[in-house]
C-alpha cells in the first residue's frame, strides 16, 4: 500500500501548487500501474485499485489519505543481501533475470522506469537466497513514457540521484529516447547486479575510483573525450577488482560481459551490441534478459551438480 | 668516460595514467561551471540508517554507504559504515574497503608503473599481465592502452606500443592525454617530425594551451619553428584566458624560445609565468636552466612542484653533486617513466663513477632492452666494462657504439679505448687515445667535455699507476679550472681517491619571482609579483612617503 503524504505539500510556501503537483503525480502513477496490469506485465507490482483510509480521528479531514493498493511482497532486496561469501551466484542471476524481465516489459511499452534500485525490488515467496522466490519491480511513480506526457518528462533525472547513471552526474542528457531513458534503466540494472554480489551500488564504488579532478561537482568540462576514458577506466577497474572474484568461475566471463554491456559509461553504446545496431538503436534489455536467464539456469545446474554426492 | 645528457626540451611527459590524471594537464581548461555534485536528502539518509540499525543487513548498509556520493552527507554515511566496522556488523569486503578508503587520494585505477625498488629480472611482467586482463574485459579503454603502450615501449616492443597507441587514438581522437602521449612516443621512437605533424594538424591544438605548448616544443625537436608560437605568446598576454596551471608549459616553451632568441628580459617574464603554477615537466626544465634564467626557485608553487618531481630533484642532486640523492631520484624517475633512457643514463654513470660496476652493467643492459642503440647507454656500458677490465665486452660495446653513432660518439669511444690500454699497462697508447678524444671535443667546441675527458684520464692514470700521472693531473686541473662542469664535479665527488680539489664555485646571485611588501601602518604583507633585481631582498618595507 502506498499512501500520499500531504504534509510536506501543506507546509510548502505555495501549498496549492504543491497539492496540485502531488495530485497529478498520484494520478499518473495510478494510471501507469493500471496500464501495466492491463498489459500483463508479470514482473511489475500488481495494482488492485485505490482507496481512502482514515489514519486518525475521523473528525479531522487531514487524517483521510489516498492509498494505492498493490500486492504485498515479503521484503525488499536490500534486506535480502547477506554478507559476502554467502552470495549465491544462481540466486543472484535469478533475481536479475526477474528484474530485467520487468524492465524489458516496461521498455516494450515505451515506459522507462528511471528509479530502479534495491529498495524498489520486492521479493515474493520464500525470499531467501536459494529459495523459490520471485522478484517484482515496484514504485513506478517516477516512470517516463515515450508518447504520453507525464509529470517527470521535464526532469533530467526523475529518480534517486544516488542510483543515476554517470552521464547524469555530469549533467549530460542524450537527446535520443533510447540513449537517455532506456540506457539509464540499463545502467541501473547493471548496478543492481553489482549490488547483488557486493552489497554496494556500483555508482558509489565508481565515484570513489574516479580521480578527484574528474569527480562530479569538481569536473568543469563537458561529458566529452577527456572525461569518458576516465569513466571507462574506473568502471573496468571496479568491476574487475570487486565483481569478478565473487562470480562463479564457470560463468564469470558471461556475467562480466553482461555487466559490461549494462554499465557502459557511455550511454550511446550501452546495452546489447546487436540490438544497438538495429533500427532505432534499442538498448535491448529483452536480449540481455535472455542471456541473464540462461546464465541463471547454467549456475543452478552447476550448483545442483556440486550438491550431488 | 661516461656520456653527457643531451639538452632537455619541454616534450610532454609520459607517466602512468594514474599519476597524470591527478595533474592539471588532464583537467579541463573549460570555464564552464562545475557539474553539480550528486545530492540527496538528510531525511532519506536518516530513514536508511534507521532501517540498517534495526536489520543490520549488509544490503541496507550498502544503501546507506551510497549516500556518501553526496559530499554534504558523505561524512555521516561513512561514519555509519565505520560504526558497522567497529561493532562487527555483517558487511561485505567492498563495503569495508569503501569505509576505509573513502576520500583518500588513492583511486582504484591501478598504478601500473614499475616498483622503483624492484630487483626482479622482469619487473614489467606483472603490470603487463594486469593491463592485459583489463583490456580483455574492456578493449575500448584508451587510458589502459596508454599504460600498456608505455610498458611495451619499456621492454623494447615499439611496434606493439605503437599499435596500442594508434588504437587509443582511434577510440579518443581528441583526448589531450592520448594526443600528447602519442607525440611523446614518436619522439621516443626518433620520429619527432611525425609527432610535430600530429599536433600541428590537429583541430584541438589551436584551442588547447597544453597541445600548443607541445607543438612548439616538438617543432624545436624536429628542427622547425612552432606554428603556434605567436598564438602562444598572445595567449600569455591575455591574462584571463586560462588559469596559470594550464599555461605553465606554454609559458615554459615561450621562455625557451625567447632565451634562444637572445631576449633575456622577455624570456624571464615568460619563465615567471611558467613558474606561477609549474608542473613536474616545467620545474625540471627550470632546474636545468636555473643558471641561464638566473631565477631562484624559492616560491611556494615552485618548491611544491619540486617535491613532486623526481626528474627535477634528480637534476638538482646532479647539479649539487649529491650522489645518494641522485641514486634515489633516478630510481623514482625510472619508476615513473620506465621507457626513458635519461634516468638510466644518470644511474649507470653514477654507479660507474662509484665503482659499483656490476650495478652499472646490469642497469646499462636493462636500459638497452628499451632501445638497443641508445647512445648514452652504450657509452656508459662500454666505460663500465672497460673499468671492470672486461676487454671483450667493452670492445663489443664500443663496436656497437661506433656502428650506430659513428660521428657523435667517436671521442667517447676513443677515451674508453684509452682506459682499456691503461688497464693493460700500455700507457703511451692510452695517452694517444685520450689525447685524440680530447682534441675531438675541442674541435667540436665542447671545452667542458674536454676538461671532463682529461679528468677521466687523470683518474684512470691514478688507478692504473701511470708513471706520468702527475702530468696528466696537471693538464686536467688546468682545464677544469677554466671549464668546470657538474659532471666533472660529480666524478670527483664519487671517486674513491682524492686526487684533485676544485675550488668551490661562488654562489651566483639569483632574481626572485616576487617580493613581499610590508606595510607597517596597516600591518599587512602584500605580494608584489614581478622579477626582482639580482640579490633583492625578499621582503621590503613600504615607503610611507609615497602614500
Amino acid at each position: 500500500m502506498k499512501a500520499v503524504d500531504f504534509w510536506d505539500a501543506l507546509n510548502a510556501p505555495d501549498p496549492f501548487v504543491e497539492l496540485a503537483k502531488l495530485t497529478q503525480m498520484n494520478l499518473f502513477e495510478r494510471d501507469v500501474l493500471a496500464y501495466c496490469m492491463s498489459q500483463r506485465m508479470t514482473r511489475v507490482l500488481r495494482y488492485f485499485g485505490h482507496e481512502y483510509l482514515w489514519v486518525g480521528a475521523q473528525t479531522d479531514p487531514m487524517n483521510r489519505v489516498s492509498c494505492l493498493v498493490m500486492e504485498a511482497g515479503t521484503t525488499d532486496l536490500r534486506r535480502l543481501i547477506v554478507a559476502n561469501g554467502l552470495a549465491n551466484c544462481a540466486w543472484n542471476m535469478h533475481v536479475l533475470a526477474d528484474v530485467a524481465l520487468a524492465v524489458a516489459q516496461l521498455h516494450s511499452r515505451d515506459i522507462a522506469h528511471q528509479d530502479l534500485k534495491p529498495s524498489n525490488v520486492i521479493a515474493f515467496g520464500e525470499a531467501l537466497p536459494g529459495g523459490p522466490s520471485q522478484m517484482k519491480v515496484g514504485d513506478v511513480g517516477r516512470v517516463v513514457r515515450k508518447d504520453t506526457p507525464g509529470p517527470y518528462d521535464a526532469f533530467s533525472w526523475p529518480g534517486d540521484d544516488r542510483y543515476s547513471p554517470p552521464e547524469r552526474w555530469y549533467g549530460y542528457v542524450p537527446a535520443d529516447w533510447c540513449d537517455s531513458r532506456e540506457a539509464a534503466d540499463a545502467y541501473m540494472l547493471g548496478s543492481l547486479l553489482f549490488f547483488l554480489f557486493t552489497g554496494t551500488p556500483l555508482q558509489v564504488a565508481v565515484i570513489n575510483a574516479i580521480p578527484a579532478p574528474f569527480r562530479p561537482g569538481i569536473w568543469t568540462g563537458r561529458f566529452d573525450q577527456d572525461l569518458k576514458p576516465v569513466l571507462v577506466a574506473a568502471h573496468a577497474e571496479v568491476l574487475l577488482e570487486n565483481l569478478k572474484p565473487l562470480v562463479m568461475p564457470e560463468v564469470s566471463d558471461l556475467v562480466m560481459a553482461i555487466e559490461r554491456s549494462l554499465t557502459d559509461p557511455v550511454p550511446e553504446t550501452r546495452g546489447d551490441t546487436r540490438a544497438r545496431r538495429q533500427l532505432g538503436r534499442p538498448v535491448g534489455i529483452d536480449r540481455l534478459q535472455q542471456r541473464v536467464a540462461a546464465v541463471a539456469a547454467q549456475c543452478a545446474a552447476i550448483e545442483r551438480g556440486r550438491r550431488r554426492p | 668516460m661516461t656520456s653527457i645528457l643531451p639538452t632537455r626540451r619541454l616534450i610532454p611527459r609520459w607517466r602512468s595514467t594514474q599519476q597524470t590524471l591527478r595533474r592539471f594537464e588532464a583537467a579541463s581548461t573549460s570555464d564552464l561551471p562545475s557539474s553539480n555534485p550528486v545530492r540527496d536528502s538528510e531525511s532519506e539518509l536518516a530513514n536508511a540508517t534507521h532501517v540498517w540499525r534495526t536489520t543490520h543487513s549488509p544490503g541496507v548498509l550498502g544503501d546507506v554507504l551510497s549516500f556518501a556520493m553526496d559530499p554534504a552527507l558523505a561524512e555521516r554515511a561513512i561514519a555509519i559504515g565505520a560504526e558497522a566496522l567497529r561493532t562487527g556488523a555483517p558487511m561485505t569486503e567492498l563495503q569495508r574497503q569503501l569505509v576505509e578508503t573513502w576520500g583518500a587520494e588513492e583511486s582504484i585505477i591501478p598504478h601500473v608503473g614499475v616498483d622503483s625498488t624492484s630487483t626482479g629480472l622482469r619487473p614489467f611482467q606483472a603490470p603487463i599481465r594486469r593491463l592485459r586482463a583489463l583490456l580483455r574485459f574492456a578493449p575500448d579503454n584508451p587510458l589502459v592502452l596508454l599504460d600498456f603502450a608505455q610498458l611495451q615501449a619499456a621492454v623494447g616492443k615499439s611496434a606493439a606500443a605503437e599499435r596500442a597507441l594508434l588504437t587509443a587514438i582511434d577510440l579518443a581522437p581528441s583526448n589531450r592525454l592520448v594526443l600528447r602521449t602519442m607525440a611523446r612516443f614518436l619522439v621516443h621512437a626518433n620520429r619527432a617530425d611525425e609527432a610535430h605533424q600530429l599536433l600541428r594538424r590537429h583541430r584541438r591544438t589551436s584551442v588547447d594551451p597544453w597541445l600548443m605548448a607541445s607543438e612548439v616544443a616538438l617543432a624545436d625537436a624536429a628542427g622547425r619553428t612552432g606554428e603556434f608560437l605567436s598564438k602562444g605568446r598572445r595567449l600569455l598576454q591575455d591574462k584571463g584566458a586560462f588559469r596559470p596551471e594550464h599555461l605553465t608549459e606554454l609559458a615554459g616553451v615561450v621562455a625557451m624560445e625567447e632565451l634562444r632568441g637572445g631576449n633575456l628580459k622577455r624570456a624571464r617574464e615568460a619563465q615567471r609565468r611558467a613558474l606561477l603554477a609549474p608542473n613536474d615537466n616545467v620545474i625540471a626544465q627550470a632546474v636545468e636552466l636555473e643558471a641561464a634564467f638566473g631565477i631562484a626557485l624559492n616560491t611556494q608553487p615552485a618548491t611544491t612542484a619540486l617535491n613532486h618531481a623526481a626528474e627535477a630533484r634528480l637534476l638538482q642532486a646532479w647539479i649539487s653533486a649529491n650522489p645518494d640523492e641522485v641514486e634515489k631520484h633516478a630510481l623514482s624517475w625510472h619508476a615513473e617513466e620506465p621507457f626513458s633512457s635519461r634516468p638510466v643514463q644518470l644511474l649507470t654513470a653514477l654507479y660507474a663513477y662509484r665503482g659499483q660496476l656490476v650495478q652499472a652493467i646490469d642497469w646499462g643492459k636493462a636500459g638497452l632492452v628499451t632501445d638497443p642503440t641508445d647512445r648514452g647507454l652504450l657509452i656508459n656500458l662500454s666505460f663500465a666494462y672497460a673499468k671492470a677490465g672486461d676487454q671483450k665486452a667493452a670492445a663489443y660495446s664500443i663496436r656497437r657504439l661506433r656502428q650506430h653513432h659513428q660521428s657523435t660518439a667517436e671521442p667517447f669511444a676513443l677515451a674508453t679505448e684509452g682506459l682499456l690500454e691503461y688497464h693493460q699497462g700500455h700507457f703511451d697508447a692510452g695517452d694517444r687515445l685520450y689525447n685524440s678524444a680530447a682534441r675531438l671535443f675541442n674541435l667540436a667546441g665542447q671545452p667542458q667535455i674536454e676538461a671532463y675527458c682529461r679528468l677521466n684520464q687523470a683518474l684512470a692514470a691514478h688507478d692504473a699507476q701511470h708513471p706520468r700521472f702527475a702530468e696528466t693531473l696537471q693538464a686536467a686541473e688546468a682545464l677544469l679550472r677554466k671549464h668546470p662542469s657538474q659532471d666533472s664535479l660529480m666524478l670527483l665527488r664519487t671517486h674513491s681517491a682524492s686526487v684533485l680539489h676544485l675550488p668551490d664555485q661562488q654562489p651566483i646571485g639569483r632574481r626572485n619571482l616576487n617580493q613581499w611588501v610590508f606595510d607597517a601602518l596597516s600591518n599587512t604583507l602584500t605580494e608584489k609579483p614581478g622579477i626582482t633585481s639580482v640579490g633583492a631582498s625578499p621582503i621590503v618595507i613600504a615607503d610611507q612617503r609615497e602614500r
